[in-house]
Order: C-alpha cells, then sequence, then structure tokens
C-alpha cells in the first residue's frame, strides 16, 4: 500500500499555511516585525490571520469530496476527520486574529482596545467581524445543539458564508496582502478554490446531483431493524471496491426525502445491482422500509478507503452490528486465495443479519473462517479473545467496522497487545455523521 | 472529540477577553 501517497495531502495541507507566513517574514526584517509590543502582536494578528484563511480555504475544499483527493489522505472518512481539525484549527486562529490586533492598544488604552473589537465605520473590518459572528453562530449550533442529521448539513454549509466575509476582509483591508503581489495572489488562489468548493458544495452540486443514475428495484426488510434496498442502474454500472461507501438521494419517493445520506454498498462489485442494508436509526432510515419500487435515486460515490483489497492475505475482520456491511461486500467478492477470520459481534443471535449468508461462503472454503459473537452471552468481544482464536496476530491487518467506542476499545487492546497501529484499519464514515 | 474541544476552549478564552476588555475599556469609565 502507498503509505507515502496517503502522507502527501498531511505535508502539503502543513506546508499551505506557512508559504504566506515566509511571504510575509520576506517582506520586512523580523526585527522589526518584533520590534516593539505594539508591532510584536500586530505581528501575532497577522500571521493568525494568514494561516486561518488558507486553512479555512482548504477546509471548504476538503468538504466537498473530491475523489482525486482521496488517496492522499488514505480515505474519504480521514479526509472528514482533517476537515474537522482544520475547520477547528482555523477558526481558533481567526478567532484571536482580532484579539491580538485589539490587544496591542492595551499599552495606550483599554478604550482603544476595545473599541477595536466592535463595529465601525470602516466596512472592510466589519466584513471581517461578521465573518467571525457567523462563524460562531454556525459552528455553536453545528457543535453543541442537537439537530437532525440533514437540519445539520443544511446549517453547517452557512460557515461558507463567513468565509465569503473573510474573503472579502482580508482581500480589501490595507494589508501586507495589499502590498505584496505574490502574497496578494496566493490568497487570492485560496480564496477563489474556497469559494468555489463552497458554491459547488450548495448551489452546483445540488443542481448536478438531481440527475438520477439509479432505480430502487426491490426493498426487503431482513429482519425487523434492518431493510436491504437493491438498486439497479439506469445506464453504467457504478465501479467500487469492497468495503466503499456511496452517497444516495432517492429523488422522488413518498416515503423519504431527498437528502442526501451516506450508506456502505453491501453487494459484491461483480453484481450488476447495488445493494444496501440499512439499519433502522433514525427518522430516515426508520422509513426506508417503506420506500416504493421505482423511486429514482442518485448514487455518488465511490467512496472511502477500507478495504481487504489494501492489505495482506492475512486478515482479521470485526464486525459490530450493522458494522458487518462493508464485510458482507468484502465476502461476497472474496476469491478463496486470503486468509481472513470474521469476528460477527452483536448483542443476540437474532440481530446476526446475514449469518447465515456468510457461514455459507465460509463452508466453501477453508481460508474464510466467521465466529458469530453474541454480547449477551459472553460480554464484550476483546482483543485477547481474537488472539486466541485467531492464534496470533502476528503479521495480520486487523479491519474493525462497528460503533466507535467499540472501535476505539478495540484498537487500544490491539494496541496494548503489541499490534502495530498501522496495521488496523477502520471504517470511519459514522464520524462523517457527527 | 478533540475538535469539540478546541472550538470551546477558543470560544471560552475569546469571549472572556472580549468581555473584559469591553468593560475595562469602555464601561467602567463610563460610571467613573
Amino acid at each position: 500500500m502507498p503509505r507515502i501517497k496517503e502522507r502527501l495531502g498531511l505535508i502539503f495541507i502543513a506546508i499551505l499555511p506557512i508559504i504566506p507566513i515566509m511571504i510575509w517574514a520576506f517582506m520586512q526584517p523580523l526585527s522589526q516585525r518584533f520590534a516593539t509590543f505594539f508591532v510584536s502582536l500586530t505581528s501575532i494578528g497577522q500571521v493568525f490571520g494568514l494561516a486561518g484563511i488558507v486553512l479555512f480555504s482548504l477546509t471548504l475544499v476538503l468538504n466537498t469530496r473530491a475523489r482525486f483527493l482521496e488517496g492522499y489522505f488514505g480515505g474519504a472518512d480521514r479526509m472528514y476527520k482533517m476537515h474537522h481539525i482544520l475547520g477547528s484549527i482555523a477558526f481558533s486562529l481567526l478567532l484571536f486574529h482580532p484579539m491580538f490586533l485589539a490587544a496591542r492598544f492595551i499599552e495606550i488604552s483599554l478604550r482603544d482596545a476595545a473599541l477595536f473589537l466592535l463595529p465601525s465605520v470602516y466596512w472592510v473590518t466589519n466584513y471581517g467581524i461578521i465573518a467571525l459572528l457567523l462563524m460562531q453562530i454556525f459552528l455553536i449550533i453545528t457543535f453543541f445543539v442537537k439537530l437532525k442529521y440533514n437540519r445539520w448539513r443544511f446549517t453547517h454549509q452557512f460557515l461558507g458564508a463567513a468565509f465569503v466575509f473573510a474573503s472579502l476582509h482580508v482581500f480589501f483591508i490595507p494589508s501586507d496582502v495589499a502590498k505584496n503581489l505574490f502574497l496578494r495572489y496566493y490568497i487570492l488562489f485560496f480564496i477563489s478554490a474556497g469559494m468555489l468548493a463552497f458554491f459547488y458544495k450548495t448551489l452546483l452540486g445540488k443542481v448536478l446531483f438531481k440527475i438520477p443514475n439509479y432505480i430502487v428495484e426491490e426493498v426487503r426488510q431482513v429482519n425487523k431493524n434492518v431493510v436491504e434496498i437493491s438498486l439497479k442502474p439506469k445506464k453504467s454500472q457504478l465501479k467500487f471496491v469492497p468495503g466503499q461507501f456511496i452517497f444516495i438521494s432517492l429523488l422522488d419517493s413518498k416515503s423519504v426525502t431527498s437528502e442526501v445520506h451516506p450508506f456502505t454498498v453491501s453487494s459484491s462489485p461483480g453484481e450488476k445491482n447495488i445493494r444496501l442494508s440499512v439499519k433502522s436509526v433514525g427518522d430516515y432510515t426508520s422509513k426506508l422500509g417503506q420506500l416504493e419500487k421505482g423511486t429514482l435515486a442518485k448514487i455518488e460515490g465511490p467512496f472511502g478507503r477500507f478495504s481487504c483489497r489494501y492489505y495482506g492475505k492475512g486478515q482479521i475482520w470485526i464486525a459490530g452490528g450493522i458494522g458487518i456491511t462493508p464485510f458482507l461486500s468484502m465476502s461476497r467478492s472474496l476469491t478463496g486465495s486470503e486468509k481472513i477470520d470474521l469476528y460477527y459481534s452483536v448483542q443476540q443471535k437474532e440481530d446476526a443479519v446475514f449469518l447465515d449468508e456468510l457461514v455459507k461462503i465460509s463452508s466453501k472454503g477453508k481460508n474464510f473462517k466467521v465466529m458469530p459473537f453474541y454480547s449477551s452471552e459472553s460480554g464484550r468481544l476483546s482483543a485477547e479473545f481474537i488472539s486466541k482464536e485467531s492464534k496470533g496476530l502476528k503479521n495480520k491487518e486487523i479491519l474493525i467496522c462497528g460503533p466507535l467506542a467499540m472501535m476505539e476499545s478495540l484498537k487500544e487492546q490491539f494496541i496494548s497487545l503489541g499490534v502495530s497501529k498501522n496495521n488496523i484499519h477502520f471504517e470511519e464514515f459514522n464520524i462523517m455523521l457527527k | 472529540m478533540n475538535t469539540k474541544i478546541i472550538i470551546t476552549i477558543s470560544l471560552f478564552v475569546f469571549w472572556a477577553i472580549f468581555t473584559a476588555l469591553i468593560i475595562a475599556g469602555i464601561l467602567l469609565p463610563k460610571f467613573r
């Protein structure tokens, strides 16, 4: 697996906000930039602003789900995680950018320092204040107010509006960005990239997203909580690797809304139809059982790097509940040469959907073992138990998909048993729903 | 969740400094 390529995204993200700071540092000797209390705080404020706007732009770019970027981050799930981390760092930097600029006046007068933070007759400054207020309002809503997924998505995208105001502020304020042509173009590039990403996600993406490419062919209730939806391609089939996920919008259903939702594909790439196995966990998913045959759908993807195809022949798969779905796709497309132990942890027997099919697949060859684990009878599935059953963990790649708490706990346990972090892989797309 | 902690701390510090500056720089001098 090309691990260097997977780290390139992170390396670029570390370098890109530093470049404008270096240009800024070359514009004037640092001894002058930090000569007095006043200019030192001005300099820190400027550095925070420059790095903050570049990181804000990158946050929006990562949010586009651009598939060509996925490989540089090691999967869409990691890209989303990075989107969250960058967003919070950008927010903090931008929040303290005016604080440092205001604090430089403390020496002169507290009144001047306080007035600096309030709206004034200078609209360019006010754009910055509006941007910060919008960022705060929408971040508080998205992080601290419990919203339904579709409402969360709707409010979260307004952070892009904050970027528009921040861009106006940085571009028109008489600062180093206005003085140095190279810095000006550098910042302009990131402003344009961020704006394009924002408009693609809000307006353009919405128009493009409405062209259907799949039709619901069958809806089957697997058990009282899980429904399997089979979708037939209108023209060409979606090419994917087992374990990947897609975003789906059901366009003309009377039962469910057309909001976009992510689901793991549970069928094998060799099948004509795409199958999604969905557990009822919320408003949207609980209505999927009533979905009408013939409903038009738009499927976008595939996304994700969670697949047996990327790792060696000796693998341990661990599924918690409906976390079985990526492994279903992988099991259905096994070639027989892989040596795999699948641990399927559920609360009780009735919850183990598709177990019969998995057992049937495993009975065909010697290399694929399925081990159901019932937590109501045996307690929690532990790394020690897995190590014992699979006769050691050496040279084995471990793939885990299930509730976040279970994945984190097992990761810790495997690391304490001496497994390298690089050999533990997660389907982390539930992080994206947070 | 780390991002939530970063955002919470940033917001808290920002509003604490902002409030302190407004009180000390604008409100208190008015009552003197």
